[in-house]
């Protein structure tokens, strides 16, 4: 008859419990398998299928977060240290994306280990005076950098496959040139004061600087943070005095709250967009079906 | 239907109960005809609350049979009032005694209705009866124990039963209180009302009381008190620890070593 | 000042915001009454981590989460009732083991599902800005069927609360009525989590009731404070969400959090304690 008291302590370690067994048990997430092959770990499955491009069968690639996953907040399993060290090299995109990594690496206590930041020397954009942007690979430009830096690790690591390598990465990057005048192109179907992008979170600031968009606003300022109210209603505001057309939510987050929003300032919006994370399904699979997808779909959208 | 109609208010046979399969009482078989003021006495852990609880059906019996107006007791519950020994309430609950007492009219009003002037009415009187209306809207936890105590009890006269069980309705009150609560009983009886009274006070059965239960997990005797009051059976009783004093033409109990 | 007070309510969202955290925290107070006099602080909590699985089995097949959790919350109350009757075992044991049991369960479906999961944590949280007409629909019901049930059941209600034992005698079905409770406390936990999330529902469920039992010696009187309170609550944490932006559940909490310790520090300062109302 007196128990009146609060349980704050066992609902945080719950919590903390289900971040531990939501990443454990799960399925190997790479099923080729060679005798011979360079074992390669990286971060996210987009990463993941650039440096599969570079290094073809030759190379094993192992993604720690899954497609869906969310990169930002990601909590390493027992498997991922395990994978890191299997591997011979390991790639990771940096600018504080994926500030769980080097604990993982440490863990891991490979010595030989090469560690590729492939956004390294890049020039990065940043909020404010803020953090960095992580969101490079968004624009192909920085792809293609991306894609370089990995058929020269690839090389220096595994010598006698260097020309392969070299040989896939011109072939690729040839791939991506196409892709890139290809958006360029599709987005010259939006009118000019259409081009306005307001995502989810803050993924785009590169692709909307090589390809023309303006930014106004994101939902969260960093995935996991709850809005305020004052946060929502500037956003709404914006949405409404720079007419924005539509509103984006990415794949990864839950779109109620976008679409609640889009509702509210009576624009359209738009749910599946993918930027850290390969898709499950067949729409945005790879890097190049990626950006054809999110091209498609804000073109759809603003034009 | 009226009280004074029956030939036995409640009737108990044969009665076995206990918790865990261990027998706190056991064979008790006795009957109690209107009108009439029954102590219950025995030692702690005689099974005198236990008795009350199986017959109001907190505890499941056993084995036997409870008749309240040759009808099991069970499937009319409201037609017994009980005032448990020891209210486990919550003191710091925000209900006045007035709230406390209406309590009692809950079962008449039934399900889903809404109490009416009736009610109040009878709130009212139960309050008189035991002087509590100047403390009406009183919060429950700031009366003193024996003014909850009355309180408690006017939630039962304020039900209306017609059987009463109040398990040790006097302990922790005044000499005063004492008597008006006695005095209280007596009319209820007088009014055809069955009284059965859980109790330390071996005096007042003697002086009060219509008949007398002497209870050690077993019914020891039962009878008018003069009759049951004899050195034997309440050694049966209690032990030994009991004595019967005569002062004057007034018999009285007196504790031996412990016991009250 | 009038810009002051309306600025914050521009937009749909806010004004929804408004409508279902007063409404979730009317419910809750109401509840949460029962609540607090009854000492079940622990139990809204375990209910409220028990619907989790039903939250995440109801994302799994794509199905209404509300009725997810709902159907979680109610089979855990029932669960808890059974144990506590069943055996030696005493109530907070049974709801500790049922409480971390369908958590667990939760978090153990949710491992099996394959990325794309990250939000199911928003449901830990909540999101009173991300409320839908459809939400404040439910809320709607949801709260309809509660103040119901209390109206029709106020007297048994309160007479289980204040002396269980004298109720049995009475020949009331107390375990029928005692379920009845906890599913009301089941559904209100259920309306609340949206607003709030699971972690931040039970200081709803409590702290307004507990401030309101400060206030009054009449049980009424607490559940009207208790509802006054919490809408109070609600608007004031809204407004400071909207003016120093921070987030909208945790300052509705904190709010009420602060009310709670205002009335019990001016109690302390008024001369042993007379009753306010």
């Amino acid at each position: 008859m007196s128990r009146t008291s609060l349980q704050p302590l066992p609902s945080l370690i719950l919590v903390f419990l289900i971040g531990l067994v939501a990443c454990e048990s799960r399925p190997p997430r790479d099923q080729s398998s060679g005798a011979q092959r360079l074992i390669v770990a990286t971060t996210m499955t987009v990463l993941a299928d650039l440096i599969g491009q570079v290094g073809g069968d030759k190379i094993q690639v192992k993604a720690l977060v899954p497609p869906g996953g969310e990169v930002h907040t990601y909590q390493p399993t027992p498997e991922d240290i395990k994978n890191v060290a299997q591997a011979k090299i390991v790639f990771y995109n940096g600018a504080h994306l994926e500030e769980w990594i080097d604990e993982t690496i440490r863990s891991a206590g490979k010595q030989d280990l090469q560690i590729v930041v492939l956004s390294q020397g890049l020039p990065v954009l940043s909020a404010d005076g803020g953090e960095p942007n992580p969101h490079l690979w968004l624009d192909v430009a920085n792809a293609k950098a991306y894609v370089e830096k990995i058929r020269d690790s690839l090389g220096k690591v595994d010598t006698a496959n260097a020309a392969h390598y070299a040989d896939r990465a011109k072939t690729y990057m040839a791939q991506l040139d196409e892709l890139d005048k290809w958006i360029l192109a599709e987005v010259e179907a939006i009118p000019k004061a259409r081009r306005k992008l307001v995502t989810l979170h803050d993924a785009f600031p590169y692709f909307a600087r090589r390809y023309g968009f303006t930014l106004h606003g994101v939902l969260v300022a960093s995935p996991g943070k709850e809005p305020s109210a004052r946060e929502l209603t500037q956003l709404a505001r914006r949405i409404k005095r720079a007419e924005v057309p539509a509103v984006f939510a990415e794949a990864q987050f839950n779109p109620k709250a976008m679409e609640v929003l889009a509702r509210d300032t009576g624009v359209k919006v738009v749910t599946n967009l993918y930027n850290d994370s390969l898709s499950t399904g067949p729409e945005a699979n790879s890097f190049m079906a990626l950006m054809k997808h999110n091209v498609s779909q804000i073109v759809n959208a603003l034009k | 239907m009226d009280n004074k109609a029956w030939r036995y208010c409640l009737e108990v046979r044969d009665l076995t109960a206990g918790y865990d399969g261990q027998r706190a009482i056991e064979a008790i078989s006795f009957a109690i005809p209107p009108g009439q003021i029954v102590g219950v006495i025995g030692p702690n852990g005689a099974g005198k609350s236990t008795l009350f609880k199986v017959i109001l059906g907190l505890i499941p019996r056993q084995q036997g049979e409870i008749l309240l107006h040759e009808a099991p007791a069970l499937s009319q519950r409201a037609m017994m009032g009980y005032l448990p020994q020891l209210e486990e309430i919550n003191r710091a609950f925000p209900v006045s005694v007035q709230d406390v007492v209406m309590m009692g009219r809950y079962p008449r009003v039934g399900w889903c209705r809404r109490l009416g002037p009736k009610d109040y009415e009878a709130v009212r009187r139960a309050l008189a009866r035991v002087d509590l209306l100047p403390h009406a809207l009183t919060q429950i936890g700031r009366l003193s124990g024996g003014q909850q105590q009355r309180a408690f009890l006017a939630r039962v006269l304020a039900q209306d039963p017609h059987l009463l069980l109040l398990d040790e309705p006097v302990s922790g009150v005044d000499a005063t209180t004492q008597h008006a609560i006695f005095a209280l009983l007596e009319d209820l009886r007088n009014l055809g009302k069955t009284v059965v009274v859980a109790t330390h006070d071996l005096n007042c059965v003697v002086e009060r009381f219509d008949q007398v239960l002497c209870l050690n997990r077993r019914v020891i005797a039962y009878g008018p008190p003069r009759e049951v009051f004899r050195e034997d059976t309440l050694d049966r009783t209690y032990g030994n620890h009991l004595m019967i004093v005569q002062v004057g033409d007034r018999r009285v109990v007196v504790a031996d070593e412990h016991g009250h | 000042m009038v810009e002051l007070l309306t600025a914050p309510f521009e937009f749909g969202f806010m004004q929804r915001a408004l409508l279902g955290s007063v409404l979730v925290g009317t419910i809750c107070a109401l509840v949460g009454t029962y609540v607090v006099l009854r000492g079940l602080a622990f139990v809204g909590d375990a209910l409220a981590h028990a619907a989790f699985p039903g939250v995440v089995i109801a994302y799994m097949l794509k199905g209404n989460i509300h009725l997810g959790a709902t159907v979680f919350a109610l089979a855990t109350a029932l669960g808890i009732g059974l144990v506590s009757r069943r055996g030696r075992v005493s109530y907070d044991t049974a709801i500790g083991i049922l409480f971390a049991g369908a958590f667990a369960l939760g978090v153990l479906l949710m491992s099996t599902i394959q990325g794309y999961t990250v939000d199911l944590f928003s449901f830990l949280f909540g999101n009173v800005l991300g409320i839908s007409g459809r939400d404040l629909l439910v809320v709607g019901a949801f709260g309809a069927m509660v103040l119901l049930a209390i109206i029709l059941f106020y007297k048994e209600l309160l007479l289980l609360s204040f002396d269980p034992i004298v109720a049995e005698a009475m020949g009331y079905p107390v375990q029928a009525l005692n379920y009845l409770l906890l599913g009301l406390i089941a559904l209100t936990i259920v309306i609340s989590i949206q607003a709030v999330g699971i972690i931040l529902v039970v200081a709803l469920l409590v702290t307004p009731s507990a401030t309101a039992s400060l206030l009054t010696e009449r049980f009424f009187r607490m559940m009207v404070l208790g509802v006054v309170l919490a809408a109070l609550a609600a608007v004031i944490g809204l407004y400071l969400s909207y003016y120093l932006n921070v987030a909208s559940g945790a300052a509705i909490v904190l709010v009420s959090t602060c009310l709670f310790f205002l009335v019990l520090g001016g109690r302390g300062l008024r001369i042993s304690g007379k009753p306010l109302a």
